[in-house]
Protein backbone atom coordinates (compact mmCIF):
# COMPACT_ATOMS: atom_id res chain seq x y z
CA UNK A 1 0.00 0.00 0.00
CA UNK A 2 1.34 3.52 -0.78
CA UNK A 3 0.74 6.31 1.87
CA UNK A 4 -0.38 9.68 1.16
CA UNK A 5 3.68 11.08 1.72
CA UNK A 6 4.24 8.33 -1.56
CA UNK A 7 1.75 10.63 -3.70
CA UNK A 8 4.01 11.86 -6.96
CA UNK A 9 2.89 12.83 -10.44
CA UNK A 10 2.38 9.75 -12.65
CA UNK A 11 2.39 7.40 -9.26
CA UNK A 12 -0.42 4.57 -10.46
CA UNK A 13 -3.35 3.77 -8.06
CA UNK A 14 -6.56 1.38 -8.29
CA UNK A 15 -9.61 2.63 -7.20
CA UNK A 16 -12.59 0.57 -6.93
CA UNK A 17 -10.54 -1.98 -9.09
CA UNK A 18 -9.99 0.92 -11.70
CA UNK A 19 -6.67 2.48 -12.21
CA UNK A 20 -5.95 5.90 -12.27
CA UNK A 21 -2.67 7.70 -12.77
CA UNK A 22 -2.07 10.97 -10.86
CA UNK A 23 -1.37 13.92 -12.73
CA UNK A 24 -1.01 16.77 -10.30
CA UNK A 25 -0.92 17.25 -6.65
CA UNK A 26 -0.95 19.70 -3.89
CA UNK A 27 -0.22 19.56 -0.44
CA UNK A 28 -2.60 21.29 1.93
CA UNK A 29 -2.54 22.12 5.59
CA UNK A 30 -4.98 24.50 7.02
CA UNK A 31 -3.65 26.46 10.02
CA UNK A 32 -3.99 24.29 13.44
CA UNK A 33 -5.18 21.12 11.15
CA UNK A 34 -4.32 18.34 9.76
CA UNK A 35 -2.74 17.47 6.58
CA UNK A 36 -3.97 16.86 3.44
CA UNK A 37 -3.08 15.89 -0.30
CA UNK A 38 -5.12 16.92 -2.84
CA UNK A 39 -5.09 15.04 -5.85
CA UNK A 40 -6.43 14.90 -9.63
CA UNK A 41 -6.54 11.36 -10.80
CA UNK A 42 -7.42 9.94 -14.39
CA UNK A 43 -8.50 6.77 -15.50
CA UNK A 44 -6.40 5.15 -17.44
CA UNK A 45 -8.98 3.22 -19.17
CA UNK A 46 -11.86 6.13 -19.72
CA UNK A 47 -9.41 9.32 -19.27
CA UNK A 48 -12.19 10.54 -17.23
CA UNK A 49 -10.43 12.94 -14.28
CA UNK A 50 -11.32 12.83 -11.09
CA UNK A 51 -10.23 15.08 -8.01
CA UNK A 52 -9.77 13.40 -4.52
CA UNK A 53 -8.53 14.48 -1.15
CA UNK A 54 -6.64 12.26 1.07
CA UNK A 55 -5.80 13.04 4.60
CA UNK A 56 -2.48 12.08 5.98
CA UNK A 57 -2.33 8.12 7.53
CA UNK A 58 -4.93 6.91 4.82
CA UNK A 59 -3.61 4.60 2.26
CA UNK A 60 -4.06 3.93 -1.34
CA UNK A 61 -3.84 0.99 -3.04
CA UNK A 62 -1.02 0.31 -5.68
CA UNK A 63 -2.50 -0.13 -9.56
CA UNK A 64 -0.97 -3.74 -10.78
CA UNK A 65 0.32 -3.39 -13.67
CA UNK A 66 1.98 -5.51 -15.89
CA UNK A 67 4.18 -4.26 -19.13
CA UNK A 68 5.04 -6.21 -22.67
CA UNK A 69 6.84 -6.24 -25.44
CA UNK A 70 4.84 -6.37 -28.45
CA UNK A 71 5.05 -5.95 -32.57
CA UNK A 72 2.09 -4.15 -33.97
CA UNK A 73 1.02 -6.63 -36.77
CA UNK A 74 -2.33 -4.59 -38.33
CA UNK A 75 -5.55 -2.63 -37.81
CA UNK A 76 -8.88 -3.92 -38.91
CA UNK A 77 -12.28 -2.85 -38.60
CA UNK A 78 -11.34 -0.82 -35.82
CA UNK A 79 -9.03 -3.43 -33.80
CA UNK A 80 -5.51 -3.47 -33.05
CA UNK A 81 -3.53 -6.45 -33.27
CA UNK A 82 -0.66 -7.09 -31.88
CA UNK A 83 1.93 -10.24 -31.25
CA UNK A 84 3.65 -10.98 -27.64
CA UNK A 85 7.19 -11.01 -29.07
CA UNK A 86 8.34 -13.38 -25.48
CA UNK A 87 5.66 -15.57 -25.85
CA UNK A 88 3.81 -15.03 -29.60
CA UNK A 89 0.22 -14.74 -28.45
CA UNK A 90 -1.88 -12.47 -29.96
CA UNK A 91 -4.18 -9.91 -28.69
CA UNK A 92 -6.29 -7.31 -29.79
CA UNK A 93 -7.23 -3.77 -29.11
CA UNK A 94 -10.08 -1.16 -29.09
CA UNK A 95 -9.09 2.05 -30.89
CA UNK A 96 -10.14 4.02 -27.79
CA UNK A 97 -7.62 1.58 -25.81
CA UNK A 98 -5.04 2.88 -28.26
CA UNK A 99 -5.54 6.89 -28.40
CA UNK A 100 -3.32 9.01 -29.77
CA UNK A 101 -0.81 6.30 -30.37
CA UNK A 102 -2.76 5.28 -33.51
CA UNK A 103 -1.18 8.20 -35.40
CA UNK A 104 1.95 6.19 -35.38
CA UNK A 105 1.56 2.48 -35.55
CA UNK A 106 2.88 1.29 -38.33
CA UNK A 107 3.32 -2.78 -39.42
CA UNK A 108 5.65 -4.59 -37.12
CA UNK A 109 6.38 -1.29 -34.94
CA UNK A 110 7.61 -2.84 -31.96
CA UNK A 111 6.02 -1.26 -28.49
CA UNK A 112 5.11 -1.90 -25.27
CA UNK A 113 1.92 -2.50 -23.88
CA UNK A 114 0.25 -2.02 -20.26
CA UNK A 115 -1.76 -4.48 -18.79
CA UNK A 116 -3.93 -4.13 -15.82
CA UNK A 117 -5.90 -6.97 -14.10
CA UNK A 118 -4.43 -9.26 -17.46
CA UNK A 119 -6.34 -6.25 -19.79
CA UNK A 120 -4.23 -3.84 -22.41
CA UNK A 121 -4.64 -0.29 -21.74
CA UNK A 122 -2.36 1.87 -22.85
CA UNK A 123 0.51 1.44 -25.25
CA UNK A 124 4.08 3.21 -24.72
CA UNK A 125 5.67 3.98 -28.24
CA UNK A 126 9.43 4.26 -28.63
CA UNK A 127 10.36 8.31 -29.00
CA UNK A 128 10.98 8.11 -32.13
CA UNK A 129 9.30 6.56 -35.24
CA UNK A 130 9.45 6.72 -39.35
CA UNK A 131 6.70 7.49 -41.05
CA UNK A 132 5.91 7.87 -44.83
CA UNK A 133 4.90 11.07 -46.21
CA UNK A 134 1.72 9.91 -48.87
CA UNK A 135 -0.01 13.98 -49.31
CA UNK A 136 1.56 17.22 -49.11
CA UNK A 137 1.91 20.31 -51.41
CA UNK A 138 5.10 20.10 -53.41
CA UNK A 139 7.32 22.87 -52.12
CA UNK A 140 8.06 25.91 -53.23
CA UNK A 141 11.80 26.12 -54.60
CA UNK A 142 14.47 28.46 -53.49
CA UNK A 143 11.85 29.67 -51.02
CA UNK A 144 14.27 28.96 -47.81
CA UNK A 145 13.95 32.85 -46.33
CA UNK A 146 10.86 31.84 -44.55
CA UNK A 147 11.72 28.94 -42.86
CA UNK A 148 7.93 27.82 -42.82
CA UNK A 149 6.36 24.73 -42.32
CA UNK A 150 3.30 23.03 -44.15
CA UNK A 151 1.01 20.31 -43.17
CA UNK A 152 1.09 16.34 -44.21
CA UNK A 153 -0.23 13.15 -43.93
CA UNK A 154 1.83 10.21 -43.25
CA UNK A 155 1.01 6.43 -44.17
CA UNK A 156 -0.81 5.90 -40.48
CA UNK A 157 -3.11 9.27 -41.44
CA UNK A 158 -0.72 11.24 -38.65
CA UNK A 159 -0.94 15.06 -39.76
CA UNK A 160 2.22 16.28 -39.37
CA UNK A 161 4.05 19.75 -40.06
CA UNK A 162 7.12 19.62 -41.85
CA UNK A 163 9.58 21.71 -43.72
CA UNK A 164 8.75 22.86 -47.25
CA UNK A 165 11.60 20.67 -48.47
CA UNK A 166 9.47 17.54 -47.79
CA UNK A 167 8.35 15.99 -50.14
CA UNK A 168 5.63 13.04 -51.23
CA UNK A 169 7.16 9.93 -50.45
CA UNK A 170 9.76 11.01 -47.83
CA UNK A 171 10.14 9.06 -45.03
CA UNK A 172 10.66 11.37 -41.52
CA UNK A 173 11.17 10.92 -38.32
CA UNK A 174 8.87 12.08 -35.84
CA UNK A 175 9.02 12.49 -31.86
CA UNK A 176 5.74 10.68 -30.37
CA UNK A 177 5.99 12.60 -27.65
CA UNK A 178 5.72 15.74 -29.23
CA UNK A 179 4.09 14.70 -32.65
CA UNK A 180 6.78 16.61 -34.27
CA UNK A 181 9.17 16.45 -36.95
CA UNK A 182 12.34 15.61 -36.05
CA UNK A 183 14.52 15.00 -39.03
CA UNK A 184 14.27 13.43 -42.45
CA UNK A 185 15.08 9.75 -42.06
CA UNK A 186 18.78 8.19 -43.16
CA UNK A 187 18.72 6.26 -46.15
CA UNK B 1 17.34 29.89 -8.87
CA UNK B 2 14.90 32.66 -8.66
CA UNK B 3 14.81 36.18 -10.30
CA UNK B 4 17.38 38.28 -8.94
CA UNK B 5 14.78 41.03 -7.98
CA UNK B 6 13.20 38.84 -5.37
CA UNK B 7 15.82 39.43 -3.61
CA UNK B 8 14.98 43.07 -3.54
CA UNK B 9 11.61 42.66 -2.84
CA UNK B 10 12.17 40.53 0.21
CA UNK B 11 14.72 43.60 1.62
CA UNK B 12 11.85 45.87 1.15
CA UNK B 13 9.09 43.91 2.18
CA UNK B 14 11.64 43.62 5.23
CA UNK B 15 11.49 47.65 5.79
CA UNK B 16 8.05 48.21 5.20
CA UNK B 17 7.41 45.82 8.26
CA UNK B 18 9.79 47.24 10.52
CA UNK B 19 8.65 50.48 9.74
CA UNK B 20 5.47 50.02 10.92
CA UNK B 21 6.21 48.35 13.79
CA UNK B 22 8.63 51.05 14.78
CA UNK B 23 6.49 53.97 13.89
CA UNK B 24 4.39 52.33 16.64
CA UNK B 25 6.70 52.15 19.26
CA UNK B 26 7.11 48.32 19.08
CA UNK B 27 10.44 47.06 20.15
CA UNK B 28 12.27 44.36 17.98
CA UNK B 29 13.08 41.28 19.67
CA UNK B 30 15.16 38.11 19.64
CA UNK B 31 14.23 34.79 20.82
CA UNK B 32 15.70 31.27 20.53
CA UNK B 33 15.28 28.73 17.65
CA UNK B 34 17.14 26.24 19.54
CA UNK B 35 14.57 25.18 21.70
CA UNK B 36 13.44 22.78 24.51
CA UNK B 37 9.52 23.10 24.09
CA UNK B 38 8.76 23.33 20.88
CA UNK B 39 4.79 24.04 21.38
CA UNK B 40 2.32 20.71 21.61
CA UNK B 41 -0.23 21.39 18.71
CA UNK B 42 -0.95 17.79 17.68
CA UNK B 43 -0.61 18.86 13.82
CA UNK B 44 2.75 20.78 14.16
CA UNK B 45 5.32 18.69 14.27
CA UNK B 46 8.99 20.00 15.24
CA UNK B 47 12.25 18.99 13.71
CA UNK B 48 14.41 17.34 15.92
CA UNK B 49 18.21 18.97 16.85
CA UNK B 50 20.18 16.98 18.68
CA UNK B 51 19.01 15.01 21.89
CA UNK B 52 17.18 17.61 24.12
CA UNK B 53 16.51 20.24 21.71
CA UNK B 54 14.41 21.14 18.54
CA UNK B 55 13.95 23.94 15.74
CA UNK B 56 11.39 26.35 16.79
CA UNK B 57 7.85 26.16 15.38
CA UNK B 58 6.96 29.64 16.38
CA UNK B 59 8.78 32.47 18.67
CA UNK B 60 4.92 32.12 20.61
CA UNK B 61 6.16 30.68 23.86
CA UNK B 62 9.12 32.82 24.17
CA UNK B 63 7.61 36.05 22.84
CA UNK B 64 4.85 35.66 25.75
CA UNK B 65 7.65 35.47 28.46
CA UNK B 66 8.89 38.65 27.35
CA UNK B 67 5.76 40.01 27.73
CA UNK B 68 5.81 38.27 31.23
CA UNK B 69 8.92 40.38 31.70
CA UNK B 70 7.06 43.71 31.61
CA UNK B 71 7.48 44.20 27.26
CA UNK B 72 4.03 46.30 25.85
CA UNK B 73 4.94 45.66 22.68
CA UNK B 74 7.39 43.41 20.75
CA UNK B 75 7.73 41.96 17.24
CA UNK B 76 9.94 39.89 15.57
CA UNK B 77 10.76 38.37 12.14
CA UNK B 78 12.82 35.19 12.42
CA UNK B 79 12.56 31.62 10.74
CA UNK B 80 10.63 28.75 12.26
CA UNK B 81 10.46 25.21 10.61
CA UNK B 82 7.89 22.51 10.43
CA UNK B 83 8.69 19.31 9.70
CA UNK B 84 7.18 17.23 6.72
CA UNK B 85 5.49 20.33 5.08
CA UNK B 86 6.30 21.28 1.36
CA UNK B 87 4.13 22.17 -1.17
CA UNK B 88 2.76 25.03 -3.09
CA UNK B 89 2.16 27.34 0.36
CA UNK B 90 4.84 25.49 2.65
CA UNK B 91 8.37 25.15 2.92
CA UNK B 92 9.99 23.41 6.28
CA UNK B 93 11.99 26.33 7.13
CA UNK B 94 9.92 29.59 6.56
CA UNK B 95 9.70 33.47 7.21
CA UNK B 96 7.53 34.28 10.27
CA UNK B 97 6.42 37.37 11.53
CA UNK B 98 5.18 37.90 15.23
CA UNK B 99 3.52 40.60 17.03
CA UNK B 100 2.25 40.74 20.37
CA UNK B 101 0.71 44.33 22.33
CA UNK B 102 -0.30 44.74 25.73
CA UNK B 103 -3.87 45.79 26.77
CA UNK B 104 -6.02 45.03 23.24
CA UNK B 105 -7.63 42.12 22.25
CA UNK B 106 -8.34 40.06 18.69
CA UNK B 107 -11.10 43.15 17.29
CA UNK B 108 -7.97 45.43 18.15
CA UNK B 109 -5.35 43.07 16.47
CA UNK B 110 -7.86 42.37 13.36
CA UNK B 111 -7.54 46.12 12.80
CA UNK B 112 -4.20 46.45 13.24
CA UNK B 113 -3.06 43.81 10.98
CA UNK B 114 -5.04 45.19 8.06
CA UNK B 115 -3.72 48.82 8.63
CA UNK B 116 0.22 46.48 9.01
CA UNK B 117 -1.23 44.92 5.29
CA UNK B 118 -2.36 48.36 4.07
CA UNK B 119 0.79 49.91 4.49
CA UNK B 120 2.89 47.09 3.53
CA UNK B 121 0.98 46.74 0.17
CA UNK B 122 1.13 50.60 -0.54
CA UNK B 123 4.79 50.62 0.01
CA UNK B 124 5.37 47.51 -2.21
CA UNK B 125 3.20 48.98 -4.81
CA UNK B 126 5.03 52.06 -5.28
CA UNK B 127 8.00 50.12 -5.53
CA UNK B 128 7.16 48.00 -7.78
CA UNK B 129 5.01 51.33 -10.12
CA UNK B 130 1.86 49.55 -9.76
CA UNK B 131 -1.99 49.73 -7.95
CA UNK B 132 -1.78 48.79 -4.09
CA UNK B 133 -3.63 45.55 -3.87
CA UNK B 134 -5.99 45.80 -1.22
CA UNK B 135 -8.50 48.56 0.39
CA UNK B 136 -9.78 48.97 3.61
CA UNK B 137 -12.08 47.98 5.51
CA UNK B 138 -11.06 43.86 4.97
CA UNK B 139 -14.17 41.83 4.96
CA UNK B 140 -15.11 39.76 8.51
CA UNK B 141 -16.92 36.44 8.27
CA UNK B 142 -17.49 34.49 11.29
CA UNK B 143 -16.22 30.98 10.96
CA UNK B 144 -20.25 29.87 12.10
CA UNK B 145 -21.51 32.21 9.37
CA UNK B 146 -18.82 31.14 6.88
CA UNK B 147 -19.92 26.89 7.94
CA UNK B 148 -23.75 27.87 7.35
CA UNK B 149 -23.33 29.11 4.11
CA UNK B 150 -21.00 27.17 2.49
CA UNK B 151 -21.22 23.77 3.88
CA UNK B 152 -24.50 23.64 5.89
CA UNK B 153 -23.24 23.38 9.30
CA UNK B 154 -22.26 25.09 12.29
CA UNK B 155 -19.33 24.20 13.91
CA UNK B 156 -19.48 25.50 17.21
CA UNK B 157 -23.08 23.84 17.76
CA UNK B 158 -21.95 20.12 16.30
CA UNK B 159 -18.33 19.94 16.58
CA UNK B 160 -16.62 17.67 14.07
CA UNK B 161 -12.93 18.22 13.81
CA UNK B 162 -12.39 15.66 10.64
CA UNK B 163 -15.33 17.33 8.93
CA UNK B 164 -14.40 20.46 9.95
CA UNK B 165 -10.67 20.86 8.08
CA UNK B 166 -12.00 18.62 4.91
CA UNK B 167 -15.21 21.35 4.34
CA UNK B 168 -12.74 24.18 5.24
CA UNK B 169 -10.46 23.46 2.23
CA UNK B 170 -13.20 21.62 0.01
CA UNK B 171 -15.86 23.92 0.51
CA UNK B 172 -15.55 27.04 2.54
CA UNK B 173 -12.23 28.27 0.98
CA UNK B 174 -13.37 27.86 -2.44
CA UNK B 175 -16.13 29.80 -1.70
CA UNK B 176 -14.33 32.75 -0.63
CA UNK B 177 -11.33 32.27 -2.72
CA UNK B 178 -12.52 35.52 -4.41
CA UNK B 179 -12.70 37.64 -2.01
CA UNK B 180 -9.17 39.87 -1.71
CA UNK B 181 -8.99 39.78 1.81
CA UNK B 182 -11.09 38.79 4.60
CA UNK B 183 -10.87 37.39 7.95
CA UNK B 184 -12.31 34.50 8.96
CA UNK B 185 -12.82 34.66 12.93
CA UNK B 186 -14.38 33.34 15.71
CA UNK B 187 -13.41 29.80 16.20
CA UNK B 188 -15.21 26.99 17.58
CA UNK B 189 -14.00 26.28 20.90
CA UNK B 190 -11.91 23.08 20.34
CA UNK B 191 -9.89 25.39 17.55
CA UNK B 192 -8.73 27.77 20.21
CA UNK B 193 -5.26 27.16 19.94
CA UNK B 194 -3.81 28.95 22.49
CA UNK B 195 -6.80 31.78 22.47
CA UNK B 196 -8.94 32.85 25.20
CA UNK B 197 -12.47 31.94 24.96
CA UNK B 198 -15.51 34.66 24.57
CA UNK B 199 -16.35 35.50 28.28
CA UNK B 200 -19.69 36.09 26.36
CA UNK B 201 -19.99 32.37 24.70
CA UNK B 202 -17.76 30.14 26.16
CA UNK B 203 -18.06 27.97 22.50
CA UNK B 204 -16.04 30.24 19.91
CA UNK B 205 -12.83 31.66 21.23
CA UNK B 206 -11.40 34.78 20.31
CA UNK B 207 -9.03 34.10 17.20
CA UNK B 208 -8.98 35.33 13.83
CA UNK B 209 -7.38 34.50 10.02
CA UNK B 210 -6.61 36.89 7.41
CA UNK B 211 -6.89 35.51 4.26
CA UNK B 212 -5.19 37.76 1.05
CA UNK B 213 -5.98 36.28 -2.43
CA UNK B 214 -7.78 32.92 -0.81
CA UNK B 215 -4.63 32.45 0.84
CA UNK B 216 -4.24 31.88 4.75
CA UNK B 217 -2.14 34.46 5.46
CA UNK B 218 -1.91 35.54 9.45
CA UNK B 219 -3.52 33.53 12.74
CA UNK B 220 -3.54 35.95 15.56
CA UNK B 221 -5.69 36.07 18.95
CA UNK B 222 -6.46 37.91 22.20
CA UNK B 223 -4.23 35.37 24.53
CA UNK B 224 -5.13 32.65 26.62
CA UNK B 225 -3.47 33.88 30.16
CA UNK B 226 -5.64 31.42 32.54
CA UNK B 227 -2.72 29.46 33.75
CA UNK B 228 -4.92 26.64 34.95
CA UNK B 229 -6.59 26.71 31.49
CA UNK B 230 -3.75 26.77 29.61
CA UNK B 231 -2.09 23.58 31.39
CA UNK B 232 -5.45 21.54 31.08
CA UNK B 233 -5.20 22.56 27.09
CA UNK B 234 -1.90 21.50 27.11
CA UNK B 235 -2.45 17.93 28.51
CA UNK B 236 -5.29 17.57 26.31
CA UNK B 237 -2.96 18.53 23.33
CA UNK B 238 -0.05 16.10 24.78
CA UNK B 239 -2.72 13.26 25.06
CA UNK B 240 -3.98 13.12 21.81
CA UNK B 241 -0.24 13.52 20.38
CA UNK B 242 0.28 9.90 21.74
CA UNK B 243 -3.09 8.93 20.54
CA UNK B 244 -1.68 9.66 17.20
CA UNK B 245 1.89 8.04 17.60
CA UNK B 246 3.60 10.95 17.99
CA UNK B 247 5.75 12.36 19.57
CA UNK B 248 4.71 13.72 23.31
CA UNK B 249 7.14 17.11 23.38
CA UNK B 250 8.01 18.16 26.68
CA UNK B 251 5.33 21.09 28.14
CA UNK B 252 7.11 24.66 28.80
CA UNK B 253 6.86 24.68 32.29
CA UNK B 254 8.85 28.37 32.13
CA UNK B 255 5.76 30.08 30.28
CA UNK B 256 3.28 28.10 32.30
CA UNK B 257 4.72 29.54 35.41
CA UNK B 258 4.62 32.98 33.88
CA UNK B 259 1.04 32.31 33.83
CA UNK B 260 1.12 30.94 37.50
CA UNK B 261 2.31 33.80 38.65
CA UNK B 262 -0.16 36.15 36.80
CA UNK B 263 2.77 37.74 34.81
CA UNK B 264 0.72 37.79 31.28
CA UNK B 265 -1.26 40.71 31.18
CA UNK B 266 -4.28 40.62 28.95
CA UNK B 267 -2.71 40.99 25.86
CA UNK B 268 -3.28 39.49 21.72
CA UNK B 269 -0.56 38.60 18.93
CA UNK B 270 -0.30 37.11 15.34
CA UNK B 271 1.84 35.33 13.35
CA UNK B 272 2.07 36.37 9.68
CA UNK B 273 3.80 33.89 6.93
CA UNK B 274 5.98 36.54 5.64
CA UNK B 275 7.09 34.16 2.11
CA UNK B 276 3.59 33.89 1.58
CA UNK B 277 2.38 37.83 1.56
CA UNK B 278 5.83 38.12 -0.37
CA UNK B 279 3.81 36.16 -2.52
CA UNK B 280 0.87 37.71 -2.86
CA UNK B 281 2.40 41.05 -3.29
CA UNK B 282 4.49 39.64 -6.35
CA UNK B 283 2.02 37.05 -7.89
CA UNK B 284 4.44 34.72 -7.24
CA UNK B 285 2.38 30.97 -7.56
CA UNK B 286 5.03 29.40 -5.61
CA UNK B 287 6.85 29.69 -1.75
CA UNK B 288 9.37 27.99 -4.06
CA UNK B 289 9.53 31.46 -6.19
CA UNK B 290 10.40 33.76 -3.64
CA UNK B 291 13.08 31.65 -1.45
CA UNK B 292 16.67 32.19 -2.09
CA UNK B 293 16.93 28.68 -1.46
CA UNK B 294 13.76 26.22 -1.10
CA UNK B 295 14.33 23.04 0.31
CA UNK B 296 15.12 21.13 -2.60
CA UNK B 297 18.13 23.65 -3.73
CA UNK B 298 19.35 23.78 0.22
Amino acid sequence: MYEVSDIRKNLKIQIDGEPYIVVDFQFVKPGKGNAFTRTRLKNMITGNVLDRTYKSGEKLEPAQMEEHPMQFLYAQDGMYHFMNTENYEQIEMEESQVGEAKDYLIENLEVNVLFFNNRPIAINLPNFVELEVVETEPGFKGDTVTGGNKPAIMNTGARIQVPIFVNNGDRIVVDTRTGQYVERAKK
Amino acid sequence: MIQPEMHYFRHHLGRAIRGFFDQRGYVEVFTPVLVRCPGIDPHIDAIAAGESFYLATSPELHMKRLLGCGLKKIYQLTHAFRSDEIGKYHNCEFSILEWYETGINYQDLMELTENLIQTVDRQMAEYLSRKPLFSLPFARISVDEAFEQHAGWCPSREWDEERFFLDLIEQVEPALQDMPAFFLYDFPAPMASLARLKPQDPKLSERFELYLKGVEIVNGFSELTCAREQRERFERDRARRIAMNKEPYPLDQHFLSVLEKGLLPDCAGAALGVDRLLMTLTGAEQISQVMAFPLPQV
